[in-house]
């Protein structure tokens, strides 16, 4: 599992255009963000938390497709489901070989546009809080959808219709967990729901994930 | 450790493909599964890996150990050929070493597995099989785009992994150079009967 893990890391800095791509998609839809609202109003601070989260949403849903589809298409997957590990165990790597690749970055990026757009620092660090918390877990979701859309021949659009519903759990304690740090609120028990559904889909999903995979492979 | 399968069937998905397969592989033995082009071979030794469900009948087979390659060869294009053998490598660079020098692969070292050809990548994918160190060798058309020195060194090879006690099924179209195999037709066992019964069978 640990030689996945190095070769996910490895392929993720060579192939390019993973979480590289990811990054820049998030940065171009922040900057849109301005151009599409009333400036300097009330109303923009309040949105800044739920609009960061939809933005790393997206931005982490662009390379879910290539999380096992590269694999899958070599061959590489095949001989996986043979080897020594368990699929889920190849799964779990593959989940968090994605979030320090992709989500990663982004949880840094979040809080920086975060105060660009006027939140307190405070704030800011919660934001970036909920965004670690929140993140693996959205690594996870996503990896279900990419086990069960792999052979679907318009796999990767059938994948943010599968994977976003399921996010919904994620997104509102997130940006609950944000919202009350602007407010002056005690963020503290929506971070730590936000911790138990990510830390329970870490833990579940990969089970499901391999099932997928497995049926898909027959 | 040895694969046995009585009265087996399989298939794709619900589709049977093949039916009433009987036989016993010890340590040490090589089975050759022969057949024309869609007459189930690779759907026999992919049940055999436990990719495919059996569809009837017994496979009583180790749950580990089991080292497999099919049509596609499972190395990743972005990686140097050295990357992909130690990505599947059971063990250490010694390892490696002989696996290089058993496929010449060695002045390939540094080289992208995506600027490879075909005969050199399928040479890699035989390569990342022997230092799996795996008893047991599944294996589908595994000389598919070698050429003649090079399908006998990758039969030295898996003869080689048989006398040292280790189990090898092989999929082939009869001209793979085994000469201890043992060969099993598949064509006879077409769940349809004829195997060209069994190519539309595959269509559907």
């Amino acid at each position: 599992m640990r030689a996945l893990f190095a070769r996910e890391i490895r392929l993720a800095f060579r192939t390019g255009g993973g979480s590289g791509l990811a990054l820049a998609f998030f940065v171009i839809v922040a900057c849109l963000f301005p151009f599409g609202t009333s400036q300097g109003s009330e109303l923009l601070s309040r949105a800044v938390p739920g609009f960061v989260w939809i933005a790393v949403l997206l931005s982490c849903l662009l390379t879910l497709d290539r999380l096992f589809r590269p694999d899958f298409e070599d061959g590489t997957l095949e001989r996986l489901a043979v080897g020594p590990i368990p699929l889920e165990g190849a799964v779990a790597a593959k989940i968090a070989a994605h979030w320090l690749t992709t989500a990663a970055p982004l949880c840094l990026a979040a809080p920086v546009a975060g105060i660009a757009f006027g939140i307190p620092a405070g704030a800011a660090a919660w934001l970036f809080a909920a965004l670690a918390a929140g993140t693996p877990g959205v690594s996870a979701v996503g990896a279900f959808g990419a086990a069960a859309t792999l052979s679907a021949r318009r796999g990767g659009l059938l994948l943010p219709v599968l994977v976003l519903p399921f996010c919904v759990p994620i997104l509102v304690l997130g940006t609950v967990a944000a919202n009350l740090a602007i407010e002056g609120g005690r963020p503290g028990s929506a971070l730590l729901a936000l911790s138990g559904v990510s830390l329970a889909s870490v833990a579940l999903i990969p089970f499901a994930a391999a099932h997928a995979l497995q049926f898909n492979l027959d | 450790m040895e694969i046995v399968a009585e009265n087996l069937s399989c298939g794709r998905g619900r589709t049977p493909v093949l039916t009433g397969l009987s036989f016993k592989i010890g340590a040490g033995e090589c089975l050759e599964i022969v057949g024309p082009n869609g007459s189930g071979k690779s759907t026999l030794v992919r049940t055999l890996a436990g990719l495919c469900r059996a569809l009837g009948g017994e496979l009583r087979r180790p749950d580990e150990g089991i080292a497999f390659l099919g049509h596609r060869n499972g190395i990743a294009a972005r990686l140097t050929v050295d990357e992909n053998l130690e990505f599947w490598a059971a063990s250490g660079h010694s390892a490696v070493a002989d696996a290089k020098r058993a496929f010449a692969l060695e002045r390939l070292s540094n080289r992208q597995a995506r600027q490879l050809s075909a005969g050199q990548a399928r040479r890699l994918a035989i390569a990342t099989v022997l230092v799996a160190e795996r008893p047991i060798w599944i294996l589908d058309e595994p000389f598919d785009c070698l050429d003649a020195p090079n399908t006998e060194r990758a039969a030295s090879v898996v003869s080689m992994h048989c006398e040292a006690g280790g189990i090898a099924v092989v999929a082939s179209h009869g001209n793979a150079g085994l000469p201890q195999a043992t060969t099993l037709d598949v064509s006879q066992f077409g769940a349809d009967g004829p195997s060209r019964q069994v190519d539309s069978a595959l269509q559907q």
